[in-house]
């Protein structure tokens, strides 16, 4: 191949290569749940887990858990593990019913993300 | 709220076009450029302009930053910046961009500018890129991913650097025949080499990812502003390929010449686009 098609087959190669990398680099978002979203829970969980894809930063993380009263169940401020993974609160002893779990995260690449789910406590849990 | 890109623009074009210019003075220039010709003291001009920019910009863009991560206006995260500054890991990072900024003001502003000037903005503009690195979507990925943005911001500063060390030499400068044509010689090669380092980190990025979806390129803000970008840098390597097998081989030529110059300025602007696309994208969540 000569210089001059190299030259010309370099633009086309280059959106290829960038266009592949188009959701290489993302914000954080929950790897795993504990209780995992839409879970029915036959015991009441301790504290509820949101383990994420990329640290956080703990001054601005933020984790609600509210039952059908619309309360935040939450016990204490959320916290952060060291490495920035791990987002989780603390709950009570909750009666059975429906939760929501709320969470609002800054990256450490500084964006925001945001989201919910909701799990159940089953009757005969506490 | 003022859109972040409006301080990440300029910012990040500073920095890439120090690094660049510094970069293609002490490794690439003919021999003139750096031993106090017209081309050198229009050199110098421009880095003490950028150095100012990066100088002014950056504590802007760190209360933008600010104010975005604590989801509410400049006027109300002005006092927690310096918590910011301490409790985040972006904060810790901003602290040494900003003392690097001043550092790098100091020496473009030192009265007699020599080489070592030169080589000190070079050395702390690719501690910038660096810092600029540990402060992007990369820092979400590793060490790895950190690299490959450094080199492929370094790659990008490269050829414009080389691209607008050409222009002012030929404008500005009033560099002679002689120096245009051997610098256009080594500006030819210098793109070639980035753009070629360009795709290698593209391609090295692209390997990181799984679960590629191509319709999000069309589908997402995030997607089209990509495709911006890349439409814009095919456009500039284009052109450049059409000077390079054009225009090089008659730069003896004046009308060649004006063409060539033009052309060049053109690509100045197009990569300057590049830049501010590329600074929507670094404010832009990607699809997920």
């Amino acid at each position: 191949m000569t210089h001059r098609k190299i030259w010309l087959l370099a633009p086309a190669l280059m959106a290829i290569a960038i266009s592949y990398s188009i959701a290489a680099w993302a914000h954080s978002f929950p790897e795993q749940e504990t209780p995992s979203a839409g879970q029915k829970v036959a015991s009441p969980p301790s504290e509820v887990v949101i383990k994420f894809d990329a640290p956080i930063e703990k001054l601005f993380a933020k984790l609600e858990v509210t039952g059908a009263d619309g309360a935040n169940q939450a016990i204490g401020a959320p916290q952060v593990s060291d490495d920035g993974i791990r987002l989780s609160v603390k709950v009570p002893l909750l009666k059975p019913g429906d939760y929501q779990v709320k969470w609002a995260v800054v990256c450490i690449d500084t964006h925001h993300t945001q989201g919910s789910y909701t799990f159940t406590v089953a009757n005969g849990g506490s | 709220m003022i859109p972040q890109p409006i301080f990440a623009w300029p910012l990040v074009g500073a920095q890439v076009l120090i690094f660049g210019t510094t970069a293609f003075a002490l490794f690439a220039a003919p021999r003139a450029v750096v031993t106090g010709d017209v081309s050198a003291r229009s050199l110098v001009v421009l880095w003490r302009v950028l150095a100012l920019i990066v100088l002014v910009m950056s504590p802007l863009r760190l209360w933008s930053i600010g104010a975005g991560m604590a989801d509410s206006t400049f006027r109300e995260v002005l006092p927690s910046i310096p918590q910011i500054m301490r409790e985040t890991f972006a904060g810790r990072v901003w602290t040494w961009r900003l003392a690097t900024a001043l550092l790098l003001a100091l020496v473009a502003w030192i009265p007699t500018p020599g080489r070592l000037a030169t080589t000190l903005m070079f050395v702390i503009s690719v501690a910038l890129l660096a810092l600029q690195s540990v402060t992007s979507h990369a820092v979400d990925k590793g060490a790895f991913a950190i690299t490959i943005h450094f080199m492929h911001q370094a790659a990008a500063g490269m050829w414009i650097g080389a691209l607008v060390s050409l222009l002012i030499g030929a404008t500005y400068g009033h560099a002679g025949a002689d120096w245009l044509r051997s610098a256009t010689s080594r500006v030819s090669q210098i793109a070639g080499w980035s753009v070629a380092a360009l795709l290698v980190t593209g391609v090295i990025r692209a390997w990181e990812v799984l679960g590629v979806q191509l319709d999000l390129l069309v589908n997402s803000i995030y997607g089209r502003t990509l495709l911006w970008k890349v439409g814009t840098a095919a456009t500039v390597i284009l052109i450049g390929g059409y000077n390079r097998y054009r225009l090089v081989g008659s730069v003896n030529e004046s009308s060649a010449r004006a063409s060539l110059i033009r052309n060049v300025a053109v690509e100045c602007v197009l990569l300057g686009a590049v830049l501010g696309w590329s600074a929507v994208l670094a404010n832009t969540p990607p699809p997920h």
